[in-house]
């Protein structure tokens, strides 16, 4: 197996098995931009900076800043949930993954995504709307207690600040190689301009931008497919000649999932439960920067269709991601080996080959307005939990509200100015930042059980929950280790350990939990309102909606496209 | 009175202004425009390229008619207004 293969997963998920891998230096991709590209470019920054301007009015108290007031549309929020996790680390990332891996990437989304964001919505979040936390870490805090919220609250902010700065390189690697930007120029340049509208609009700032970069990522990237797609021959013809020349187990998502199989993604047993269940839900549900566009959302129900709506066009974002990366194994003479063009590049070389000016220069704006969108997410999830879990929790309590909106937004500039740090570390230890992500993904699974035996078993204790996080990070650290450093496990892929590292966790986390309970006490009833099971808190005015505004039938029909996505592409 | 209203109506106007889907609309209206005059100086060499199509033309239109498509969604929805006691001026009192 070649090296490359082992050293980066697919990142499907953002956090979640998005190992970075930072790009090479690329073979030459200066693309050439003609006047009316540039002028794309400079139009789409001055519509984000204007959109930080125009919401800087309604920012008037600290939930405004951090939550949006509470106030925001069900289309709003849903689309910026899934946009939060497209950034361009993930559209180049996945699209890599498929030039190198074929078409079993779909699985991060259709089993991977789906169900985790469906469940998200119907069953999670009227624990998290219903009790108003404003945090992830919070619940947290309610249910167990502050060993379970502090250690919470750590990770994910110094996970936050890592990503970002990784983000941040990856951004400026990429416009240094595409737009000729010295590299240090467009760290601080890139970083300037995040800064700058969530500092002027907070988390609608963010959210705003969101929806803006996913509707131009759109139009950027569906010429590129269509194109691609022409030019292999259709999608026929894609599927028959990567078969021939790959391999089956390359254009069919389950071939090769059997006991000794040779798809790289495993057993079916690991994707389904591993990934589709233990680490999808662990991401999906407890990474506060999505769960934070639901809390932005203006009600109950419109908090529930949050990730519900997401999920609809999540199906098919494979389309604009998985189908290029395919394609460019084909199109792109050399993709992927030691003297051509890097994997991570795979959209950009398509780009330079293919688009003519005008849709080159939309293509480039949602590329750069991605990274800067999943930068923001980043930013603006970091300052509401430093602010409210660890400032206002254990460092100045009871302040005014004023006083905590001045600290979110210097937390903001003191985030990027740490993740311009973090990029200058990305760029000179780039072994050590990819160690440090796969680290912050073994907490995930863990935090997952913690919280659904908490809403769940009224009978967990208060310290139930901190040991659960301890030893199922650990669990799920050890498998790591003993397969990757000890060679005492042996798995097909790193991809393959990381799902029945998932399910480790998750059992290991489960035991523990349900163990330290039997010896402790369960918090008293009046404490656990809106936080546990058969005591949610619902808004009452909520009259009766339209099938299109229910959680269980959306959340139904998405599973169901789902599962008729995987039939199709079979069918291919 | 009458200047009450021409104050909701002055807010009304604000909030259009600053709802996302103006935004939208606009950036997708100066694309739009902008790419489909790229699309229709485009060369012969640079439509070759691009497997026979001419992207930009298209895809410019297509933007042109998605943004249309969202002004006229937000005039026909309009952004509706915090109830009377709380109009944007007022400083924050109940937190």
């Amino acid at each position: 197996m070649p090296q490359s293969r082992r050293a980066r997963p697919p990142s499907g998920q953002g956090g979640l098995g998005s190992v970075v891998h930072l790009l090479a230096a690329p073979v030459d991709l200066r693309l050439d931009l003609s006047a009316v590209d540039i002028f794309l470019l400079v139009t789409y920054f001055v519509f984000v900076i204007g959109i930080g301007f125009a919401l800087k009015r309604a920012v008037k108290s600290s939930s405004d800043f951090f939550l949006s007031g509470r106030s925001l549309p069900a289309w709003i929020t849903g689309l910026a949930f899934i946009s939060a996790n497209l950034g361009a680390v993930e559209i180049l990332g996945q699209s890599a993954s498929a030039a190198e891996y074929g078409a079993s990437v779909v699985h991060y989304f259709w089993i991977g995504a789906i169900p985790a964001m469906v469940f998200l919505g119907i069953v999670m979040m009227p624990f998290y709307y219903g009790s108003k936390v404003r945090s992830v870490p919070e619940y947290l805090r309610l249910r167990y207690d502050r060993k379970a919220h502090l250690i919470n609250a750590i990770t994910f902010v110094v996970a936050s600040l890592l990503i970002a700065g990784v983000n941040l390189f990856a951004l400026a690697t990429v416009i240094d190689a595409l737009l000729g930007i010295p590299l240090w120029w467009a760290i601080v340049l890139s970083a300037a301009f995040v800064l700058s509208y969530i500092l002027l609009g907070g988390l609608s700032s963010a959210i705003y931008n969101e929806v803006l970069q996913f509707f131009v990522i759109l139009a950027g990237l569906i010429p590129l497919v269509v194109i691609a797609v022409k030019e292999v021959g259709g999608l026929g013809a894609l599927f028959d000649t990567l078969g021939a020349q790959q391999g089956p187990t390359f254009n069919s998502a389950w071939t090769g999932t059997g006991p000794g199989g040779a798809n790289l993604f495993g057993d079916f047993f690991g994707i389904i439960v591993g990934l589709g269940f233990c680490l999808s839900f662990g991401y999906w549900t407890t990474n506060f920067a999505e769960v934070q566009r639901a809390m932005a959302a203006k009600s109950t129900n419109a908090a529930r269709m949050t990730p519900i709506i997401g999920a609809y066009p999540k199906l098919f974002i494979p389309l604009i991601t998985i189908l290029p990366g395919m394609c460019a194994l084909l199109l792109i003479p050399g993709l992927g080996s030691a003297n051509g063009v890097d994997y991570n590049n795979a959209i950009p070389a398509l780009m330079d080959q293919y688009l003519p000016a005008g849709a080159l220069g939309v293509a480039v704006t949602g590329l750069v307005a991605a990274f800067m969108a999943g930068m923001a997410a980043n930013v603006s999830s970091f300052n509401a939990v430093f602010t409210h879990d660890l400032w206002e929790e254990y460092v100045r309590p009871g302040r005014s509200d004023r006083y905590y909106l001045v600290v979110g937004r210097l937390a903001t500039v003191v985030g990027v100015l740490v993740g311009i740090g973090t990029a200058g570390i990305a760029a000179n230890f780039e072994n050590i930042s990819n160690y440090f992500q796969v680290l912050f993904t073994f907490f995930n699974v863990p935090l997952f059980v913690t919280f659904i035996v908490g809403m769940f078993w009224k009978r967990a204790s208060p310290s139930s929950g901190f040991w659960g996080i301890l030893v199922g990070t650990f669990a799920a650290v050890a498998t790591y280790v003993l397969y990757k450093f000890a060679g005492v496990l042996d798995f097909r892929s790193d991809l393959h350990e990381s799902f029945w590292g998932g399910i480790v966790g998750f059992v290991f986390g489960a035991v523990t939990i349900v163990v330290v309970s039997m010896f402790g006490q369960g918090k008293p009833e009046e404490e656990l309102r809106g936080l546990v099971h058969g005591m949610e808190l619902r808004d009452m005015d909520e009259g009766p909606q339209p099938f299109y505004r229910r959680p269980v039938p959306m959340g139904m029909g998405a599973l169901a496209l789902s599962a008729a996505l995987y039939v199709i592409m079979a069918g291919l | 009175m009458s200047d009450h209203d021409t104050d909701r109506a002055r807010l009304l106007t604000l909030a259009k202004l600053f709802d996302l889907r103006t935004f939208i609309g606009s950036l997708f209206c100066i694309f739009g425009v902008a790419v489909t005059i790229a699309g229709i100086t485009a060369s012969d060499e640079a439509i070759a390229r691009a497997s026979d199509l001419n992207v930009s033309l298209y895809s410019g239109l297509a933007m042109i008619v998605t943004g249309i498509g969202f002004i006229c969604w937000m005039l026909a929805q309009p952004p509706i207004l915090p109830a009377e006691d709380t109009t944007m001026e007022r400083p924050d009192e109940h937190h």
